[in-house]
């Protein structure tokens, strides 16, 4: 009788390699974002900034 | 063919391959050409550059490079997603790339030499090809690996675009600056540097993406057989589908869904500061600019998944009825009317978010109406709205903003019109979108059925 092979399921380690090459330039890209982001709840108004001179 | 290492059946995956290697693929082509909606940080260096007769570029002239871009995006997806059918997503991403990378190179020179025509064919033309091609390559791949979930995968693809931008800036901004503090002129190297950088990444995809093997379906899956009569039975070919009426009320709903969204991202930082006069400062403007794009980013993927489970019709009602809604109150919480900037901001995001699940979830709506036989051509030929809105969007913005200014109107009173313009168009999208029937059956394929739908058609 034949042997057959059995089917070469793709590894885990890989598929989370292939994610990581490309989560990790999204997760730069997002902490850039993310810091301009909270300027919008950081940064103070133009009339606190006259203010505080 | 040549290469034939790129050919379709040299990509198909062996036994045990496993489909969540497959985003990846799709996400290293989406993340690479997003970066065209960070273009703008070219905006200001260009503006900066003379001539060697001491000529300098006007906003207009380099506003243009990125309106090309988008245009043939729209061209090179409506022209080629017939060949991509046949051709594969291999063949169709190494072009993708050839042309994206190869569109940075001559732009490069082009600004070096100070010559706007060959900035406008590099990164306009050939670039822009690299865009289309790239933008609807993985489509029909994604939804034939996940049948039971054709908005999660391609949501996942197409929020890849919006993070491209969030990767390109910052990139962009960080080798520029690199670049002029080692001497070497910033725009010309910076350009050069991401067209290797993102060619070398998107081969990534190339070599990553593999078709299923004819027949394949995810393990322990049986299709359904009840289910809205929405979703098809059968395919249809892109030369008839844009010939149904489906096809044009699809179009008209991407149309103005994205024609929205560009009234607000076109004037975002401007359009805050103007509303709350004196209370939001540029700095700040630009953090709302940044959470607008968190938005675009994250709604791609949440209504393109959500719409698996509520059905397409439903997230596009969602679309047209809340966003028209919110479209229309979103000028009353300026300053003179409530005051409120968290408001405010709460929902442009909101909008923003179904801005971009617009773009994401359409391929799925496509497969559901059309069948996955030709999907990746339907979805190419449909993106010319797209590039029809890319155009009418801002000539409706700032058509009205300039008339405003030329007449020395408060320009704070023009965002009302312009948001309430937009309110009118998802009221349009709303009716396209109720009128969405099957598809009749004259238009489809002769083959034998998938699956009989027993649901009724809502």
């Amino acid at each position: 009788m034949a042997q057959v092979d059995p089917i070469k399921k793709s590894s885990p380690m890989l598929i989370a390699f292939a994610w990581l090459i490309v989560i990790i330039p999204t997760a730069w890209g997002l902490n850039y974002t993310v810091q301009n982001a909270m300027k919008l709840f950081t940064a103070p108004t133009p009339a606190t900034a006259a203010t505080a001179k | 063919m040549a290469l034939a290492f790129l050919d379709r059946d040299r990509s198909i995956a062996p036994a045990g391959y496993s489909r969540w290697l497959v985003p990846p693929a799709a996400l290293a082509i989406h993340l690479s050409i997003g970066q065209v909606y960070a273009f703008s940080v070219f905006k200001n260096p260009l503006l900066a550059l003379h001539g060697a007769d001491g000529s300098v570029w006007n906003l207009k002239e380099v506003g243009y490079i990125f309106s090309i871009a988008i245009a043939f995006l729209g061209i090179s997806a409506a022209l080629f997603g017939a060949w991509l059918e046949t051709a594969g997503p291999r063949r169709a991403m190494f072009y993708a790339a050839i042309c994206f990378g190869f569109g940075f190179i001559i732009a490069s020179f082009g600004a070096s030499s100070h010559q706007l025509l060959l900035i406008y064919l590099g990164y306009g033309v050939i670039g822009g090809i690299g865009l289309g091609l790239g933008y609807i390559s993985p489509v029909s791949t994604l939804i034939k690996w996940f049948p039971d979930r054709p908005g999660l995968a391609t949501g996942l693809a197409i929020m890849g675009f919006g993070g491209g931008a969030m990767i390109g800036g910052p990139l962009a901004n960080n080798l520029m600056a690199y670049f002029k503090t080692a001497g070497q002129p910033s725009i010309p190297s910076t350009m050069i540097t991401m067209g290797i950088l993102y060619f070398l990444f998107m081969m990534f995809g190339v070599f990553t993406i593999r078709v299923p093997p004819d027949g394949w379906k995810p393990a322990g899956w049986v299709p359904s057989t009840k289910h809205s009569a929405l979703i098809s039975s059968h395919n249809v070919a892109v030369d008839e589908a844009w010939k149904t009426p489906q096809f044009w009320l699809l179009w008209v709903m991407l149309f103005v869904n994205v024609t929205a969204g560009i009234g607000i991202l076109e004037q975002a930082a401007p359009m805050i500061q103007d509303l709350f006069k004196g209370g939001v400062s540029a700095v700040a403007a630009v953090g709302f600019v940044g959470l607008l794009s968190i938005f675009n980013m994250a709604g791609r993927f949440f209504w393109a998944s959500t719409s698996d489970f509520i059905g397409r019709k439903a997230t596009y009602f969602i679309f047209f009825t809340l966003g028209a809604v919110l479209y229309f109150f979103l000028p009353f919480t300026r300053q003179d009317k409530l005051d409120s900037v968290p408001l405010f901001v709460a929902i442009a995001a909101v909008v923003i978010s179904m801005y971009g699940g617009g773009f994401a979830t359409i391929p799925a709506y496509l497969k559901d109406l059309f069948g996955g036989y030709n999907v990746s051509a339907i979805h190419g030929r449909l993106l010319t709205a797209w590039s029809a809105a890319g155009i009418i969007g801002p000539l409706i913005v700032n058509g009205i903003l300039d008339h405003y200014i030329a007449n020395k109107m408060p320009k704070e009173d023009a965002y009302p019109l312009i948001l309430h313009i937009m309110c009118g168009l998802l009221v349009v999208g709303f009716l396209a979108d109720l009128m969405v029937r099957p598809v009749a059956e004259k238009f489809w394929v002769k083959d034998k059925n998938i699956v009989v739908p027993e649901g009724v058609a809502h």
